[in-house]
């Protein structure tokens, strides 16, 4: 079933919207949590939630790219359970790579207080992808938003695993000099 | 925690980038051009002189006709003269239409599970598809690269729900590169069916009753040739690149090189 005829399901309120929504893009989604949560049953839970967050935002909500409005409710429900579980001292992975990665691309020391808005932030992000070229971009959005192991994006791309790494060096080296730029600070 | 912030921030990108980096298993690798024109240009002027008095040759034989006029099976030598001209003749079978930019590599929603992944090796791979890949055999110049791991996704929930998989081959010299990516069903790659010059499909060409679309693409200064069949249940998406300022030895080669994928000994089928 097309996208467009999934979202008018939505729409029209009918039950096959979850059917039909889950038929196309459960496994995706699961991919999705479970690269950040590495555990079956919880990427399981974090999809089941997320078919009822679709469902609350659609209407009013009209995505233009389904995969991608569904993509960012599992993560951000996969991350939020996550940082739950860190709290516990549970769970672990590649999320904690990652953010260890990420913590080079933070412009300040952290005796900064942090005001940056989420929303000025994805802005700056997204300015700093848009110059990327595509192959690049590819592998810092596999590595950050999908959170796939750099072995596997390496595997997907036909790139050595030192190549893809050193990519991913560069590019968080240069993320770290926009935000200065821009005077974000976190 | 700062990285939190980043992390969840990422989340917030525009949905083209994520749309666009969807994992797929295979990707055409990307190629590394060395600069060694010099040898590149002797060695395809080397091959032009061998095969170009063979396209021209009045006693040129054709791939049906392996034994002299008096119907007695033809010499070694005879062979070789059929084996070199049906290379040299084969390229007028195929029509190759010039696209302004390379074509998009299809994209795809499948998550792929890697505790689904069934690693196969070469030979039981192709016993899967159920065809061969002469290449090696019919240009022993080229030799397979071994880039990635082959093998299928499956499940029991699902059977086979991935099974796309890409043969590289490249010249010792590594200035012509050649991939291969199959997939049970359609070509897996480009959907070059679907692309339109000035409002038209772009020419098909007829091989042995299998209808191919081939095009070359001389967007960067290697110029790239990109090609889509499906023969005997199995989808191809090749694509050759070769170095520049060849471009009636690259069309020739291709041509070869697609004559040959399409008339290899297929192999029993087997599912795994």
């Amino acid at each position: 079933m097309e996208d467009g005829e999934i979202i008018n399901l939505y729409w029209k309120r009918s039950e096959r919207a979850i059917a039909e929504t889950a038929k196309k893009y459960a496994h995706y989604c699961r991919m999705i949590a479970f690269n950040i949560l590495h555990d079956d049953s919880d990427a399981e839970e974090c999809v089941n939630d997320m078919y009822l967050r679709a469902w609350q935002s659609i209407p009013p909500k009209r995505p233009e790219y389904l995969p991608a409005f569904l993509g960012k409710i599992t993560r951000n429900l996969a991350l939020n359970r996550f940082q739950k579980y860190t709290a516990k001292k549970r769970g672990g992975g590649e999320t904690k790579h990652v953010l260890f990665e990420l913590e080079e691309c933070i412009p300040t020391p952290e005796c900064i207080e942090d005001f940056a808005e989420e929303a000025s932030l994805s802005d700056a992000i997204g300015c700093f992808l848009k110059r990327l070229p595509k192959e690049k971009r590819i592998v810092f959005v596999q590595r950050y938003w999908y959170l796939m192991p750099v072995t596997e994006i390496a595997h997907i791309n036909g790139i050595s695993e030192s190549k893809a790494k050193l990519m991913l060096f560069r590019m968080r080296k240069k993320l770290r000099l926009q935000l200065e730029r821009e005077g974000i600070f976190l | 925690m700062k990285s939190e912030k980043l992390l969840s921030a990422i989340g917030g990108i525009p949905d083209k980038y994520i749309e666009e980096a969807v994992p797929v298993q295979t990707k055409v690798p990307a190629f590394c051009w060395q600069k060694k024109m010099g040898f590149a240009v002797c060695f395809a002027a080397a091959v032009i002189a061998v095969l170009f008095p063979l396209c021209f040759s009045k006693d040129r034989v054709l791939p049906s006709q392996k034994t002299t006029v008096s119907g007695t099976p033809a010499t070694a030598s005879q062979e070789w003269s059929a084996v070199s001209s049906r290379k040299a003749l084969v390229n007028n079978w195929l029509t190759i239409s010039v696209i302004p930019s390379a074509p998009t590599v299809k994209t795809s929603n499948i998550a792929l599970l890697m505790k689904d992944f069934v690693h196969m090796n070469d030979s039981e791979l192709l016993h899967y598809y159920g065809v061969s890949l002469p290449i090696e055999k019919e240009f022993s110049f080229l030799k397979e690269q071994q880039n990635a791991s082959h093998g299928i996704y499956k499940n029991t929930a699902r059977g086979i729900y991935y099974d796309t998989n890409t043969f590289s081959y490249a010249s010792a010299d590594g200035n012509r590169k050649i991939t291969v990516t199959l997939a049970k069903g359609k070509p897996p790659l480009f959907d070059l069916n679907e692309i339109r010059s000035h409002g038209f499909p772009l020419a098909q060409s007829a091989y042995s009753g299998v209808s191919v679309t081939a095009t070359r693409c001389d967007e960067s200064s290697h110029p790239a040739y990109y090609a889509e069949f499906t023969r005997s249940g199995t989808g191809y998406s090749i694509t050759a690149k070769y170095p520049a300022n060849t471009e009636d030895f690259a069309k020739d080669q291709f041509s070869a090189l697609l004559a040959a994928l399409i008339s290899a000994e297929n192999k029993p089928n087997s599912s795994k």
